[in-house]
């Protein structure tokens, strides 16, 4: 049975529709991520969790009890903005009690959460006194010693340097875990969402776009925007001439002939996705179809990989990311030869908004 | 169930009872003189304008004393501008020892309590020994700038307590504003002054405007220095004291509520226009501006160093001087009168001697601190419960700017407010005296109050931590107590100080409701009208002597 259920949740400021029959539920223990571009409504939807915010129709439940009309601080839902909002007048073992003592529970937990934190040396200083990784675990340890299961973190590491960012959202991931806190930690980098959630909630101006899996949203993206979101893709338009056997012919815009998997109608207007990762270089045309002729017009080196953007066609520009193993494989000015594998492609119904509106972040 | 019912209702009380004093405190003595003048307005009518036997000689002697408020605050302003805008620059961008002190100088006037500094400026000015004299001029309170008739006393003591609004806004723009915008200018080839032109001017243009707008709000309403050195002249805020004490009620409610309106219609609408927003700027024609660029390029860099000069220069003229003075006659006048050399004539003989000066100055200095500890914690307590309000509730950013306007109300007209609403003729709830000069007080305190609580609630953050600590189980008291006021501490003692030095230091309304009860700043203004001098220079240098304490009080807190 699901630990937090949202139900059909909508809230609207004024003529601005942030939550649109939002529902999904998370279970005991989980590590949701909730990603989307600023604006998606991500901060309301967990107010409204939090009970910070009433939805205007909906419902909330928390362990099979319906919360939506109690005040947040008769829910077991700790709501946590950008740097954890540590309480920078109380020392940590007073902002780690705070929750603790509001609620009348037993001071033991206090000490025990600090200890599970390994703050106990740090437990007379202020907030400002800790290093980033020190304040988020006082961050934890608050929400632990009051008694709260569900952890609500708004882009909590949104404010760090890459390098940080790296740092404290795997140990972010690990302390919850160990403590075991349902978390919903809203964000709007993709990469952090996956690489620490358990699975991901896409959302876009107020909607669910989808939910699942890291690898599975990543690899089966619903829509074009979900694709685009989690990753940068190269987008081509065309029209399905023939289907068969789970293979379809298109004729793509700027390329001609193109061989997808999957089957679509005969004559739909669809959109095809390639990501950087997927297409394949070569000096030579030496797949049977799916082979392009292009010029190479730029080289990124980036260390890990190198990025070779390809001009396919007037208009159709290409990335394709390839690992760096000794040396650059291609130049500037070079021509080469692009494969798109079949099984590799996106295919989308061609979105009735139009490709760039279906795109857009806002 | 009943502690959720209890959050709710705590909630709602507080909000609604922040409501509900804030009417009663705050915006129904503000307003009260229109619905006077409104309820009253047959017999307003035929004592402004239809007299019987005077005619509309009180509506012809208001436009007199209307014309002369008006081209006196518009002079002043103009003033400030020029003196105000190079004195920010040098707070500002030059960095030398003293700065604090020099800042504090620039915010004595805010502080100060008017009556003792308009004495103390008229010293500086028309004493027999004064700055004039040295170079061979003589000034007195009838010497009136030509062209634009306006006493030159009065115009002085304008100046100096209004150019620091001008001060305080231009440097707090400059302060914000990146200095990289300027570095980049200069860096690209542009004279100081180019970049002054070009850059910096546009971005301070609507802090000069807010400024502007103060310091003219001010000048419409000052009362107390202007009282003493008004001479024979009369400004619309002297003409509404002195038709009370005349027991001219109509004239004076009808006058009180013409400038609380004429406030208003410069105070509202700017607080509108200022909010930022995009403003297309026409460009100079473009062989004016290649000329004006030549001409900037020609000035020598020693530039700065005048404009420096001239800023400290005007600083010690219009504030240090009077004090010098204070403090020169003071010493001249201890022992006995320096002109005629009698012992009657000295500070020792009026204070200690019969006239016993001394403890009418103690008297009048404790019921000061009386009145100003009170009306102060009460505004404390009234500020809380309206910063709930304005932070939680929409109608919060309404109220905001409904709370300048006390800010503005011209003293005497307040005055004449709370003696109509809560005296004799009003509801008849208190006599002039003590708990009136209170209430008078709570009036222009609250929003001080409120303004710095408020501004320490942005600057913190407040409502991240707000969120956070109900959500880990605080109720909303719970927050108030735990989170809220310990996190705006600063804030609401910064303004507490503001407000009891102002409360110290009030003189044009107090002068009105104080009844019995005198306070010291009014004091001033009795003992110069009795001619009583050396008490007068006495009392002066006492309030000065405190006000800069409560400066160095609230510098050492606020930091
Ligand atoms: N208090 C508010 N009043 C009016 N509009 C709001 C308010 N809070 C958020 N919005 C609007 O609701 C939408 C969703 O906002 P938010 O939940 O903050 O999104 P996110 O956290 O994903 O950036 C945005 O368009 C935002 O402008
Ligand atoms: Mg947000």
């Amino acid at each position: 049975m699901a630990y937090l259920e949202v139900e059909g949740v909508s809230k609207s400021y004024g003529p601005i529709k942030a939550l649109r029959d939002v529902s999904f539920s998370v279970n005991r223990g989980e590590y949701l991520c909730i990603l989307g571009p600023t604006g998606a409504g991500k901060t309301t939807l967990l107010k409204v969790i939090a009970g910070l915010i009433k939805p205007d129709k909906g419902r909330i439940l928390i362990d099979e009890e319906d919360v939506t009309f109690l005040p947040p601080e008769l829910r077991a839902a700790a709501y946590m903005p950008q740097g954890y909002a540590l309480f920078p007048h109380m020392r940590v073992w007073e902002n780690i009690a705070y929750g603790t003592l509001i609620r009348g529970l037993p001071l033991e937990r206090v000490w025990a959460s600090i200890k599970m934190v390994g703050l106990a040396h740090k437990a007379y200083s202020y907030p400002h006194e800790l290093s980033g990784g020190q304040q988020q675990r006082v961050a934890l340890a608050r929400v632990v010693s009051s008694g709260s299961k569900i952890l609500l973190l708004d882009e909590p590491l949104s404010a760090l340097d890459l390098l940080l960012n790296i740092e404290l959202r795997y140990e972010l991931h690990r302390y919850a875990k160990s403590m075991g806190l349902t978390v919903l930690h809203v964000t709007h980098n993709s990469e952090e969402a996956l690489s620490i959630a358990d699975r991901v909630l896409i959302l876009r101006k107020g909607k669910v776009q989808q939910i699942g899996r890291p690898d599975e949203v990543y690899a089966k993206p619903r829509n074009l925007f979900v694709a685009r979101f989690l990753g940068e893709i190269t987008v081509v338009e065309g029209v399905v001439r023939a289907s068969i056997d789970n293979r379809s012919v298109v004729e793509a815009k700027g390329l001609g002939r193109l061989v997808v998997n999957g089957s679509v109608n005969k004559g739909s207007h669809v959109v095809i996705a390639y990501r950087p990762e997927d297409l394949v270089l070569l000096s030579s045309p030496s797949e049977p179809y799916n082979v392009f002729r292009g010029k190479v017009i730029d080289v990124e080196f980036e260390g890990l990989r190198v990025r070779i953007h390809v001009m396919l066609s007037k208009g159709l520009e290409s990335v394709i990311d390839q690992w760096f193993v000794h040396e650059i494989p291609f130049k500037k000015g070079e021509t080469v030869y692009v494969y798109l594998p079949p099984e590799k492609a996106l295919i989308f119904e061609y979105p009735r908004e139009g490709i760039s509106q279906a795109l857009a972040l806002e | 169930m009943l502690r959720l019912r209890n959050s709710r209702v705590q909630e709602k009380l507080i909000a609604w009872s922040g409501l509900v004093v804030l009417l009663i405190f705050v915006f129904f003595p503000s307003f009260y003189l229109f619905s006077f003048v409104i309820r009253l307005w047959p017999s307003v009518y035929i004592e402004v304008f239809a007299h019987p036997i005077l005619g509309d000689v009180y509506w012809k002697e208001m436009l007199r004393y209307l014309s002369l408020s008006l081209r006196l605050s518009l002079v002043t302003v103009v003033i400030d501008l020029l003196l105000g805008v190079p004195l920010a620059y040098l707070l500002v961008k030059r960095r030398f020892e003293f700065e604090g002190f020099l800042e504090d100088l620039t915010m004595l006037p805010l502080v100060i309590p008017t009556s003792g500094f308009g004495f103390a400026t008229m010293l500086a000015w028309t004493a027999s020994y004064s700055l004039p004299t040295l170079f061979g001029i003589r000034i007195g309170l009838d010497t009136v700038v030509p062209v634009i008739k306006i006493p030159l006393l009065m115009l002085i003591v304008h100046v100096a307590l209004t150019f620091p609004y001008v001060v305080k806004t231009v440097s707090g723009a400059l302060r914000d504003l990146k200095a990289s915008y300027e570095v980049i200018s200069s860096s690209l080839g542009a004279h100081p002054l180019t970049t002054f032109r070009k850059v910096t001017l546009p971005l301070i243009l609507p802090s000069m405007f807010s400024g502007a707008v103060l310091a003219l709000a001010r000048s419409l309403g000052e009362t107390g220095a202007t009282m003493i050195v008004a001479g024979v002249s009369t400004t619309a805020p002297i003409a509404i004291v002195r038709w009370e004490f005349e027991n001219k009620v109509a004239p004076a409610a009808f006058l009180g509520a013409l400038l609380v309106a004429l406030s208003l219609i410069i105070i509202v609408p700017t607080e509108y226009l200022l909010t930022p927003g995009k403003k297309g700027r026409r460009l100079l024609p473009k062989g004016l501006e290649a000329r004006l660029i030549r001409l900037e390029r020609s000035t020598p860099r020693s530039f700065a160093l005048l404009r420096d000069t001239a800023s400290l220069a005007f600083l010690m003229v219009i504030v240090v001087l009077p004090m010098l003075m204070l403090i020169y006659n003071s010493a001249l006048y201890w022992a006995s009168d320096p002109y005629t050399g009698r012992r009657e004539g000295s500070i020792l003989y009026q204070l200690f001697g019969p006239p016993r000066y001394w403890d009418v100055i103690m008297r009048a200095l404790t019921t000061s601190l009386i009145t100003a500890t009170l009306s102060t914690l009460l505004s404390v307590y009234i500020s809380i419960l309206a910063l709930f309000l304005i932070m939680r509730y929409n109608i919060g950013r309404f109220i905001r700017v409904l709370l300048k306007i006390p800010l503005v109300i011209p003293t005497s007209a307040l005055g004449l407010s709370m003696i109509l609403l809560w005296g004799p003729k009003g509801l008849h709830i208190l006599n002039p005296g003590l708990w009136l000069i209170v209430l008078t007080h709570v009036v222009f305190s609250v929003p001080v109050i409120v303004e710095t609580s408020v501004a320490s609630y942005m600057e913190a953050n407040l409502p991240i931590y707000e969120d956070t600590a109900r959500s880990l189980g605080a109720t909303f008291y719970d927050v108030m107590e735990t989170i809220t006021l310990p996190m705006i501490k600063r804030g609401i003692v910064a303004g507490s100080l503001l407000a009891f030095t102002h409360s110290l230091g009030e003189t044009g309304a107090t002068f009105i409701v104080m009844g019995d009860h005198t306070t010291i700043a009014p004091l001033i203004v009795n003992m110069v009208e009795s001619l009583a001098i050396p008490s007068a220079i006495f009392s002066s240098l006492i309030l000065i002597v405190l006000s800069f304490i409560m400066l160095a009080i609230m510098r050492k807190i606020v930091g």
